[in-house]
């Protein structure tokens, strides 16, 4: 697992910061897109390994860029954790037709969410 | 338009007069009082007057006298309306101010006839031809005298007027008139008097003179007349034709150089005497019967009155025929009498009310005394009749009078309309009574009853229409108080007609108003304005109504308003639920949308303070001891907490705006308390508290969303968990209902500090916060047992509590079966 690179999409900075630090703790490489537009432009860039994406996001929202990705071959297979605020019950069918691998509402249980990583990449 | 003013108090017989005067073009005027009538005749001068004899603030008379004192006084016709005088008297009325007068009953046709030759004259045709004829009028009766003046005058000549024959002979001698009228009954210098002192003057022999007497003239007067050298003697007639013919001709004759040379006054004067006296004597007669038939008629007036008054007080189930008869017998001074009313259809007439004729067995009275065909003849021929009489015949008389045991009766028709109705039959036990006179009265008080009965029918057909309308009406006076209301307007208020009749409209519509100048009654004092309002029922309650208020005109005058009033509760209601719907709807929405937005931005720094804590606990950020470890757990147990409260919040929202889909399949009761016991087991084991579970041998499955029987699960076993001290024990068991119908109840139970009874019914409601609760470490917001309680009846559930304080608490609630079937 280790050396595998996660794609960090949020608005937020302090949610980039704390969940690198988790990921890096994890020997995984973070890289970082703050909204959707820069989260299509960061996926092709980068090739990461995993995107966590959050839906909530100026220029384009989570469900925009799963959508994108979706249609360009090279990203589509990338597997994508939606990691978001918003309520599961309004969000989360939507995020998983798009193709979202797993659907969590903040905060997650940084265990949990280790482990749906780590079978994500597994499954890649 | 010719214009006559009509003064009766009676409200029938005014009607009755307008209704026929109108009809034939005249404008009429009406007051019912004498002060009106002074009112309205100064106003509008009107021609013609037609009064009763008898008002409520003056006598007829006296109103006559002061209709003369008006500037245009003496030009007015004035003809008086009353009963029972003879033709004598008719004369007798000359001598008053009435110009004329008309018997009760009065027929229209013949009032119309009437007053049609007492319409305004034209103009005299050439007032100039006697221009400048100076007539000189003796007479010592005011009115008289202002009356013959006015029509003197406006046939062109100049008139003078002396108010005795002492008077008049020394204004002739002074001014020597063209001609002289004189009264004959003059104080001082009588008629015949003053005709020989004018004859024997060599200055004023010549001038011709009419003598006039408003009583009976005799031969032997006109003799007299003519020995004192008189041109005429007349009689003074209402319409004063002869006088003003004999007047023309005596003046016509301007070649009367030669008078008749007066015989010398000895030998006239015993003949002088005898008939001053004569006419003295009858004008005395007249005068005192006059007085007396005056007495009898207002008496008799003032009792025919109060048969309309009965009938103002007919109630629902008609007039009261005993209180009309009554009161007919009351006014013609005898005390036996039947009203016997007709049917249309021909059915013979039937006694309808019975006074006196105590003698007389039930079959007299229907088949009047054995001879109904005589009654029939009033019924169908419209005659009257009276016992004993010529046309009944003595034997027929003695016969029916021995029967009835009275010594007269009368029977006359009670007609209306040109309906012939029933039969007035009045009996006297005493004899006196002068029959013509009592058949006129009793024809006068027929003309009542049948008005009174074509009012009541009339009053009784209006009443059943508007009672047969479902909307309410109610009449207004102009004072604002209620003249009438049917039975619909009476049953909106839950009273009764007769409750609400004659006080004012608005205590009685809007009892717990203390404004009386409130918007309603503003409302309904407007001219024509329609809305809605709520009026307040005695009982207490209120009701919505829908009114339209109109006015009543009569003419231009304001007679008050009518309201139209329809009760819109129910339709209120509904339209308030609907709004009320729609504003709930509206509130869950935005109450939804609030939780959702709240709990969203919320998470979000939670997740950050979560990620750092965390990852200062893992110590990724570098090494940390003891107490920063002690409290950044602190820290970490807090964020659960809060997480928890935010996901509470947006549960409420979710489950309170229906948005909480239920995802149901059959499952294993066990299998679910497994799974929450699973999830709280580490919780109750770092309490030290037993968490068991018991659900019997037999599998019991029930029909339920998983995750929400879950939530519902953890969230009662984590509520036991969190009220029960160290030590304690949390049961969860399952177990088939009640019921029988494969239902499962599942109870969770523990023995911690229980619940205050006090609390008890409230521990379900929306953020209820017990008092125990807020010692408790971890707070809450007061939704979680509301959610499970909405979330176990969505299901079809009930959710309840028992609990004694001190003996823990116990949660059940049932689910349905695996067959049953859930909407």
């Amino acid at each position: 697992m280790s050396g595998k690179k996660i794609l960090i999409v949020d608005d937020d900075g302090d949610i980039r910061l704390g969940l690198s630090v988790r990921l890096r703790a994890s020997k995984y490489t973070t890289v970082f897109a703050a909204d959707g537009v820069s989260a299509i432009a960061a996926a092709q860039r980068e090739r990461p390994d995993l995107i966590l994406l959050d839906l909530g996001l100026p220029g384009g929202d989570g469900f925009l860029v799963l959508e994108r990705m979706g249609a360009i071959p090279r990203l589509a297979s990338i597997p994508v954790i939606v990691l978001t605020a918003r309520d599961p019950a309004s969000s989360e069918v939507k995020a998983i037709e798009l193709g979202a691998r797993r659907f969590f509402q903040k905060p997650v249980d940084n265990d949990t969410l280790l482990l749906a990583i780590a079978e994500a990449l597994k499954d890649a | 338009m010719r214009t006559v003013l009509l003064v009766e108090d009676n409200a029938v017989t005014r009607k009755l007069f307008r209704v026929a005067l109108q009809g034939a073009g005249w404008s009429v005027l009406e007051a019912e009082d004498g002060g009106g009538a002074l009112a309205l005749a100064a106003a509008h001068q009107p021609a013609l007057v037609l009064q009763d004899l008898r008002l409520p603030d003056m006598s007829g008379f006296e109103l006559a006298h002061r209709l003369r004192e008006l500037p245009h006084g003496p030009a007015i016709t004035i003809i008086a309306v009353s009963g029972l005088l003879s033709s004598r008297e008719e004369i007798e009325f000359a001598s008053s101010p009435f110009t004329d007068f008309i018997a009760k009953p009065v027929e229209p046709s013949r009032l119309l006839a009437l007053l049609e030759g007492y319409a305004p004259r034209e103009a005299p045709a050439s007032p100039a031809a006697r221009g400048g004829q100076r007539i000189l009028i003796c007479d010592d009766n005011p009115d008289q005298l202002k009356i013959l003046a006015y029509r003197i005058r406006e046939l062109g000549y100049v008139v003078e007027t002396a108010s005795d024959g002492k008077d008049g002979l020394e204004k002739a001698r002074r001014t020597r008139p063209a001609a002289i009228v004189s009264d004959i009954l003059m104080p001082e210098l009588d008629g015949f008097g003053l005709c020989l002192a004018i004859r024997l003057d060599p200055h004023t022999a010549a001038v011709p003179i009419v003598l006039a007497s408003s009583a009976y003239i005799e031969a032997a007067d006109r003799d007299l007349a003519a020995k004192v050298g008189a041109s005429a003697c007349v009689i003074r007639t209402p319409d004063l034709r002869e006088l003003l013919d004999a007047l023309a001709a005596s003046i016509g004759t301007d070649t009367l150089s030669e008078p008749a040379m007066p015989v010398p006054i000895d030998e006239v004067a015993a003949d002088h005497l005898s008939r001053v006296v004569r006419q003295t004597e009858r004008q005395a007669a007249v005068n005192s019967q006059l007085a007396r038939r005056a007495t009898l008629l207002a008496a008799e007036l003032a009792a025919l009155e109060s048969i309309s008054e009965v009938l103002g007080r007919t109630g629902s189930a008609g007039p009261n025929f005993s209180d009309i008869l009554g009161h007919c017998l009351e006014a013609g001074g005898v005390s036996e009498g039947v009203l016997y009313l007709g049917e249309r259809s021909g059915l013979p007439p039937h006694p309808a009310a019975l006074i006196g004729f105590a003698g007389a067995s039930d079959d007299d009275i229907a088949g009047f005394f054995s001879h109904p065909e005589l009654l029939d003849s009033v019924l169908t021929g419209a005659a009257s009749f009276a016992i004993p009489s010529d046309p009944i015949g003595p034997d027929l008389s003695r016969e029916i009078l021995g029967r009835a045991g009275v010594v007269g009766m009368v029977a006359v028709p009670i007609a209306a309309q040109g309906e012939t109705m029933g039969a007035l039959v009045m009996g006297a036990r005493t004899p006196g009574r002068d029959r013509e006179d009592w058949l006129a009265f009793a024809r006068t008080a027929s003309l009542q009853v049948g008005q009174a009965l074509v009012l009541a029918r009339t009053l009784r057909q209006n009443r059943l229409l508007l009672d047969s309308v479902s909307e309410g009406i109610w009449g207004i006076d102009s004072a604002g108080i209620i003249t009438f209301v049917n039975r619909a307007g009476a049953d909106l208020l839950g009273e009764l007609p007769a409750k609400v009749v004659g006080r004012p409209l608005h205590p009685v519509i809007h009892s717990r108003c203390a404004d009386p100048d409130c918007d309603l009654a503003r409302a309904l004092d407007d001219d024509r304005k329609a809305g809605e309002t709520a009026f307040h029922l005695a009982s207490g309650g209120s009701i919505m109504v829908e009114y339209t208020a109109a006015l009543v005109r009569e003419g231009s005058r304001s007679e008050g308003k009518v309201l139209l009033i329809r009760d819109v509760t129910e339709r209120d209601t509904v339209r308030k639920l609907a709004a009320l719907e729609e504003l709930r709807r509206q509130q869950l929405h935005l109450k939804d949308q609030f939780f959702t937005q709240v709990s969203h931005e919320l998470r979000t720094p939670l997740a950050a303070i979560h990620q750092f804590v965390s990852i200062l606990l893992d110590g990724l950020a570098g090494p940390i001891e003891g107490e920063q470890r002690q409290y950044l757990e602190i820290v970490s147990r807090n964020i659960e907490q809060l997480r928890g409260m935010i996901s509470d919040l947006l549960e409420s929202g979710r489950v309170e705006g229906g948005r909480a889909v239920l995802s149901r399949e059959s499952v294993s009761i066990a299998e679910l308390i497994g799974h929450a016991r699973d999830t709280l087991s580490l919780s109750a084991e770092n309490k030290g508290i037993r968490l068991s579970i018991d659900v019997g041998a037999a599998p019991l499955a029930v029909y339920a969303d998983v995750s929400r029987v879950g939530q519902v699960l953890t969230n009662l076993i984590d509520n036991a968990l969190k009220f029960t001290p160290a030590g304690g024990d949390v049961c969860v068991s399952a177990r088939a209902g009640d019921t029988g119908d494969g239902s499962v109840r599942v109870s969770v139970a523990d023995n911690g500090a229980g619940i205050p009874s006090e609390e008890l019914p409230h521990v379900f409601e929306y953020l209820f916060q017990g008092a125990n609760n807020a010692a408790q470490s971890r707070k809450g917001f007061g939704i979680g047992l509301h959610v499970c309680k909405e979330l176990v009846e969505r299901h079809g559930g009930r959710l309840w509590v028992e609990s004694r304080p001190g003996e823990g608490a116990t949660f059940s609630f049932t689910l349905p079966a695996v067959s049953a079937e859930i909407p």
